[in-house]
């Protein structure tokens, strides 16, 4: 289906370009052009560019092409009169040449090492946290030995690392202790482009873990993307409900219904900021377990409530918490929030060089086509140097011809001293 | 009082900063200015001087070596390991020096900003004169040798340009002129010949330059025989126990101060190289080492007679002693103040003074004659000195021109100090020096009052022929003037009609210059040596070594100085009372002389200060046992004075039987010079001296005037051979064999046939052809390829996608080949 | 999904075309028209090599094409404006001044 798109798109971008070329009138030629540059602009769209579409509707086909055929009805110069000389020679030439291009780029293609597969995405991103209630302590997390968070006390998580994708076995140490006495605690999978968190849980000794599979893609705006992991032994399943007053006769709404222990809930988007939730039993809605007060969402963040609990002493069962794991969300590839973050933080420099660039051909184009009112400044009359022959500067120095020898002045006689005396 | 002595740069400062003045912006200033600049600055060298000499005196006389800032390293060759300061030496010699150079100089400033006005170039001359006065002084006042070579070289210069100052006068005067300065430098470089060889010597034997070095003394014993002197004396009891008493004290205090400050050669803990070369010297003749001259050993006493001898050699130049001493009466071409202070008081002292200086040197530089240390050295001089004493005394006796007596006179007083040198008696040579220096100025610028009064007598007569006539009504002696000037012996020449500087024209000024008269009969008088005026003292106080040295000490150089100065002394009373008679006394000659009048105040107030001197400065050494004035103005002040910086010092007791001998001898040169020239019998109608038409004294008499024909047989001996030789190199070797054959043929025609070859096969095949070779190429070339350039932008734009495709294909070649 | 060859090859059609616009059109406005079209053709590959690496970096680069693009053109106008005036003619075959 989408090939097929392409290939409408495409065939109408060669008609254009076609047209452009082949078209007597300049104004057919440019509206030609814009046509192709709205096909391109439709297969930007196709290849995750929309911002680059955008800009190329409204930049290109838009404010140059515009620019283009205002200089076309400015000047009359729809149509070009004769060469004043013919080049015979060019067209063939010109159409050897773009076949050989067309030869030699298909054959750099075919031939050279470019990689046409797609890339392998982004790395997995992971975190844990810690919600054993029966492994109260602090601890460090290994994953195949390598230190994943360190020192990580019951309610809390880390944040969000980067690895490489696999197989990890998780292992547990007591904070600081050496790595080689960590317990292994089961194994997780790590895929690219996939965020998890790993929620260490259970009321054993022995920590089991869970998966949560972490959507950090953009949340629309204003909004918290929100996911729910169940991580409270002591009931089956329990359901995110609104807290209402007491005795309120509406139905609360449910947000996450029936999440099982050890499970986690599909994400929601909350535009809430300040929401009135409760955890709730789900075969009980009316036996509420916990509720969430003062609590704040951020727009723009995902957000992890992890159902947890506490001991609350030797063999005296547990008391509920929750714990809260927030992480910034990923710009959406090709939108304006991706490309303008590449913009203003690693090209600024570029950036702002091209911005002056544009203001030169600004004034460039001012001082171009001003109509002569500039008079150009009275300078001195340029003198002319004219150096003479060699043999004239000579000549004029030495008053002589070089090529003929002078005479030989002659010796005065020495003048007799008067012996001095009367 | 320590930072007194820190002044004396400025004493060479002064004048040089007088002379850079004048130099630069001389040319702008009025007359007024330039000659105040000039005196300013003689004056405040003077002062400077003073402030030195009073250093001194409450210093206990000990000598302060002073390192002018910016100049220590002045010369440092540390391969060489030479190291020369430019220090400058405070001690009694030198200050004594300073002190009669400055004032004479100031004076003779004062008198010439008379003398030389309306001269066109008259700043220049004051110019010249600080100049010569900063040089002096640095020749005076540094602490070794080269710095007195500096100054020796730096006054010859001046003294060259001085002596040529009018080298432009016309009717070959000029040319005359400016002959003399290059015969006065020729001469004086043979004596620097001498005195550079006697400094090279003395670096290679020392290793140092320095007279003494910092803190050294010369003579460890000054101002201890001072009482001695006085208690061996027979008169003067009362006078001498006072002196005793004076002595031992100065000297214990000085023995005092030599204990802590100051060190003497004698002392053996001092090391060689803290002693400067005479110290050097008399440790080196006491321990009678030897000198390594590369193979050549001597011993110390030869290489000091060796440098002696050189020394001689170039203070016979400076000084103006036989056989180098032609050059100062020539010298006298030069402006009178110029004769005055350069050529008779201060630059040709300069000699003496070295060898003063020196005295340790000459001390010890003998040989060994017949087991004993024959001081050959001082012999020589001593017979240089006499022999130049009779020779220009001699000579002096046969001229006409006033300053070319006064320069003979020169020459013998010169002689008068070389034999006092040359007999060891150094402080009587400076005695005589400062007298003579006083005396002779006086003499010089009286004679310049004469000339100029002369001069102002011609132009007067000119003026008033010019006007018409009934001058000669006005003039008494008129007929008898014209009848006198006989063009024949007329001694200028038909170029020169006039010649203010003869005596023959002259005659009877004492009326009409009064003040010149006074004076110059009192310069005469002094230099004369009758008593009491200063020449006698000082002349006398040779005259007595000599005595000593021959009769008591037995030497063969006393006994010839006694007799030989003697006679010269007598010569020189009998030359100056004649030059009296013919130029004051008498009738006029010539109607110049008739309308000469008195000198300006400019001219004639330091003639009667000089005439003052030349009374009175004979007393600053007055010998004792002399009964009013040993008591009025004290025994052997400047003896006294100088033992500080000779080590070599002797005082000789007053002999009364010589003082009378020659001032007997003198008055009777007087005397006879009264009785042969006296009146109108100053020269004969016929305008000869009466000698001359004397038959019994003809003949020795034309030997005086043609100046024993020193200059002929220079002439003869060195300047006709040398210029024959000269005119052979130059006609001969220069011209016929270098610039002729060499020259045109060698090298010319080699020249030419090398440029032949190169010029047309080489320069215009292979050079020309391979440049417009070039040219050929890239004009072909470029003619080919401009058709490329059409200037159809599609063209450029097809090779540009040409250009484009083979890049593309150029890379993919490696992909194509596999 | 289309995959990237599929870009490359239009990008390599239209540039080409572009080329011989440039190459055979005398009108200098059509010149810059077909200049236009190759810095689309090259901008087109820029953004399908970019989805295929999954880098934002190119679509950087096209906007920055686009930016100069803009200039160029406002510079190009103007002089072909100044040319029209002064030769009454934007064919570039009559101007070839800088003949050798």
């Amino acid at each position: 289906m989408e090939i097929w798109l392409f290939a409408g798109v495409a065939f109408l971008a060669v008609v254009a370009a076609a047209g452009m070329l082949l078209s007597k009138n300049a104004v057919l030629s440019a509206l030609c052009l814009i046509g192709n540059f709205i096909c391109v602009a439709f297969l930007y769209v196709m290849l995750d560019a929309p911002f680059l579409a955008m800009v190329q509707i409204a930049v290109y086909a838009g404010a140059i092409m515009v620019l283009f055929l205002f200089v076309i009805m400015l000047l009359g110069a729809e149509n070009v009169g004769g060469s004043a000389r013919e080049f015979k020679w060019i067209t063939p030439v010109t159409l050897a040449l773009a076949l050989s291009f067309v030869f030699a780029t298909f054959f750099a293609f075919n031939a050279g090492d470019i990689d046409t597969q797609n890339a392998e995405g982004d790395r997995p991103y992971v975190r844990v946290a810690h919600a054993a209630a029966g492994f109260p302590e602090a601890v460090d997390i290994y994953a195949d030995g390598a230190l994943l968070a360190s020192d990580v006390d019951l309610g809390e998580a880390s944040e969000f690392l980067q690895v490489e994708p696999g197989d990890y076995d998780i292992s547990v140490a007591f904070a600081g202790d050496d790595p080689a006495l960590a317990i292994p605690v089961g194994s997780v999978t790590l895929l690219n482009d996939t965020a998890q968190t790993v929620v260490a849980y259970g009321e054993e000794r022995l920590p089991l873990l869970g998966v949560v599979q972490e959507d950090l893609s953009g949340t629309p705006s204003r909004s918290t993307r929100v996911t729910v992991f169940n991580a409270y032994p002591a009931v089956e399943a329990v359901t995110l409900v609104e807290q209402l007053p007491e005795f309120s006769s509406v139905e609360p709404e449910v947000y996450a219904a029936n999440i099982p222990y050890g499970q986690a809930s599909t994400a929601f988007i909350s535009r809430e900021r300040e929401p009135e939730w409760a955890f709730v039993r789900a075969d009980r809605p009316e036996e509420r377990l916990f509720s969430l007060r003062e609590y704040e969402l951020t727009p723009g963040l995902a957000q992890l409530i992890i159902l947890g609990a506490e001991p609350l002493g030797v063999g005296e069962g547990f008391r509920p918490i929750s714990i809260e794991a927030q992480s910034e969300t990923l710009a959406t590839f090709g939108s304006p929030a991706s490309v303008g973050a590449l913009l203003f933080i690693d090209y600024v420099l570029p950036f702002e060089i091209v911005a002056v660039l544009l203001l030169a051909a600004m004034v460039g184009a001012i001082v171009l086509t001003q109509r002569g009112t500039v008079k150009p400044k009275p300078g001195r009359p340029l003198r002319r140097k004219v150096s003479r022959p060699l043999t004239s500067v000579i000549a004029s120095q030495t008053g002589q011809d070089v090529t003929n020898v002078p005479e030989l002045p002659q010796l005065r006689e020495p003048e007799q001293p008067e012996p001095a005396g009367d | 009082m320590q930072s007194l002595a820190q002044l004396a740069p400025l004493i060479i400062l002064f004048p040089a900063i007088g002379a850079f003045i004048n130099f630069f912006w001389g040319a702008r200033l009025p007359e007024r200015i330039s000659a105040l600049i000039g005196i300013i600055a003689s004056s405040l060298s003077f002062v400077i001087a003073f402030l030195l000499f009073t250093y001194l005196r409450n210093n206990d006389f000990q000598p302060l070596v002073i390192d002018p800032p910016l100049l220590a390293d002045w010369i440092r060759i540390g391969s060489a390991d030479l190291v020369i300061s430019w220090q400058q030496r405070v001690d009694t010699l030198n200050v004594t020096m300073m002190l009669f150079v400055t004032f004479v100089g100031t004076l003779i400033h004062i008198y010439a900003s008379g003398y030389m006005h309306g001269d066109p170039r008259f700043y220049r001359f004051f110019a010249y004169l600080n100049m010569f006065l900063t040089f002096m002084l640095i020749l005076i006042t540094g602490n070794n040798f080269l710095m007195m070579f500096v100054g020796w070289e730096g006054v010859g210069l001046c003294s060259y340009l001085l002596i040529g100052f009018w080298w432009d006068k016309p009717h070959g005067e000029g040319w005359k002129n400016s002959n003399a300065a290059r015969k006065a430098f020729i001469a004086n470089r043979i004596g620097d010949f001498g005195v550079l060889m006697a400094v090279f010597l003395t670096f290679w034997t020392f290793g140092t330059l320095d007279f003494y070095k910092p803190g050294e003394l010369a003579n460890n014993e000054a101002g201890q025989h001072h009482g001695e002197e006085a208690a061996h004396s027979e008169e003067g009891a009362a006078v001498a126990q006072g002196g005793e008493g004076e002595g031992e004290a100065a000297a214990e205090e000085e023995g005092h101060s030599v204990a802590i400050a100051a060190y003497h050669w004698s002392d053996e803990s001092v090391e060689d190289r803290q002693l400067g070369v005479f110290g050097q010297a008399e440790r080196f003749s006491y321990e009678n080492r030897t000198v390594e001259f590369g193979s050549l050993s001597l011993s110390i006493s030869t290489v000091l007679v060796l440098i002696t001898l050189f020394m001689l050699l170039g203070a016979a130049g400076k000084s103006a002693q036989i056989p180098l001493f032609v050059w100062l009466p020539d010298a006298m071409a030069g402006p009178t103040p110029v004769s005055a202070l350069i050529h008779a008081a201060t630059m040709v002292t300069a000699g003496v003074y070295m060898m003063v200086r020196s005295n340790s040197f000459l001390y010890n530089a003998t040989i060994d004659l017949g087991g004993d240390a024959f001081q050959l050295t001082s012999f020589v001089v001593t017979l240089v000195g006499i022999s130049t004493a009779l020779v220009g005394g001699f000579i002096a006796m046969g001229q006409f021109d006033i300053k070319r007596v006064l320069a003979y006179s020169t020459v013998s007083q010169l002689g008068f100090m070389v034999a006092a040198v040359g007999l060891g008696a150094y402080t009587a040579a400076m005695f005589h020096m400062i007298t003579h220096a006083f005396f002779k100025a006086l003499l010089f610028l009286g004679s310049g009052s004469v000339i100029h009064g002369m001069e102002h007598g011609h132009h007067h007569l000119e003026h008033a022929h010019g006007h018409g006539h009934g001058h000669d009504d006005h003039d008494a002696h008129g007929d008898e003037t014209h009848g006198d000037h006989n063009p024949d012996v007329s001694p200028g020449g038909p170029t020169t009609p006039f010649d203010p500087q003869d005596m023959r024209n002259m005659g009877g000024l004492s009326r009409k210059m009064p003040i010149t008269y006074i004076t110059y009969l009192i310069g005469t008088l002094a230099l004369a040596g009758i008593f009491p005026f200063a020449g006698f003292w000082s002349k006398d106080e040779i005259l007595a070594d000599a005595w000593i040295v021959g009769f008591i000490d037995n030497e063969l150089k006393g006994f010839l100085a006694l007799g030989v100065l003697l006679l010269a002394a007598g010569f020189t009373a009998f030359y100056m009372w004649r030059q009296i008679e013919m130029v004051f006394h008498g009738n006029p000659r010539h109607e110049a002389a008739n309308f000469a009048s008195e000198s300006g105040s400019a001219m004639t107030t330091p003639l009667i200060i000089l005439a003052f001197f030349s009374v009175f400065i004979g007393f600053i050494n007055t010998p004792s046992g002399i009964p009013i004035f040993s008591g009025l103005f004290g025994e052997y002040n400047l003896g006294n004075f100088l033992e500080y910086s000779i080590q070599h010092f002797h005082l000789s007791e007053f002999q009364l039987l010589i003082a009378l001998g020659a001032l007997a001898i003198g008055l009777g040169g007087i005397f006879l010079a009264r009785s042969i020239y006296g009146g109108t019998k100053a020269l004969t109608r016929s305008g000869k001296d009466p000698l001359q038409v004397r038959p019994e004294t003809a003949a020795v008499w034309s030997i005086a005037n043609a100046r024993m024909y020193w200059d002929e047989f220079y002439y003869r001996v060195f300047e006709n051979p040398f210029n024959r030789i000269a005119k052979f190199l130059a006609d001969v070797v220069d011209w016929n064999f270098l610039h002729d054959y060499f020259h045109d043929t060698v090298l010319y025609k080699g020249f030419n046939g090398v440029g032949k070859l190169l010029s047309r096969p080489f320069d215009l095949g292979i050079i020309d052809g391979a440049v417009n070779g070039v040219g050929w190429l890239v004009r072909q070339a470029s003619g080919g390829l401009r058709r490329i350039q059409t200037g159809y932008v599609r063209t450029y734009a097809v090779m540009l996608l040409l250009g484009v495709v083979a890049v593309i294909v150029i890379m993919l070649l490696p992909y194509i080949r596999s | 999904m289309v995959p990237t060859e599929a870009f490359i090859i239009l990008s390599m059609v239209l540039f080409t075309m572009g080329a011989m616009g440039v190459l055979l059109q005398r009108n200098a406005i059509l010149v810059f028209m077909s200049v236009e079209l190759m810095l689309n053709a090259a901008n087109l590959a820029l953004v399908a090599f970019a989805k295929q690496w999954g880098g934002v970096d190119g679509h950087v680069f096209v906007f920055f094409v686009i930016t100069v693009a803009a200039a160029e053109v406002a510079v190009g106008l103007a002089l072909i404006v100044a040319i029209f005036r002064s030769k009454q003619s934007i064919n570039i075959d009559e101007l070839h001044l800088m003949e050798g």
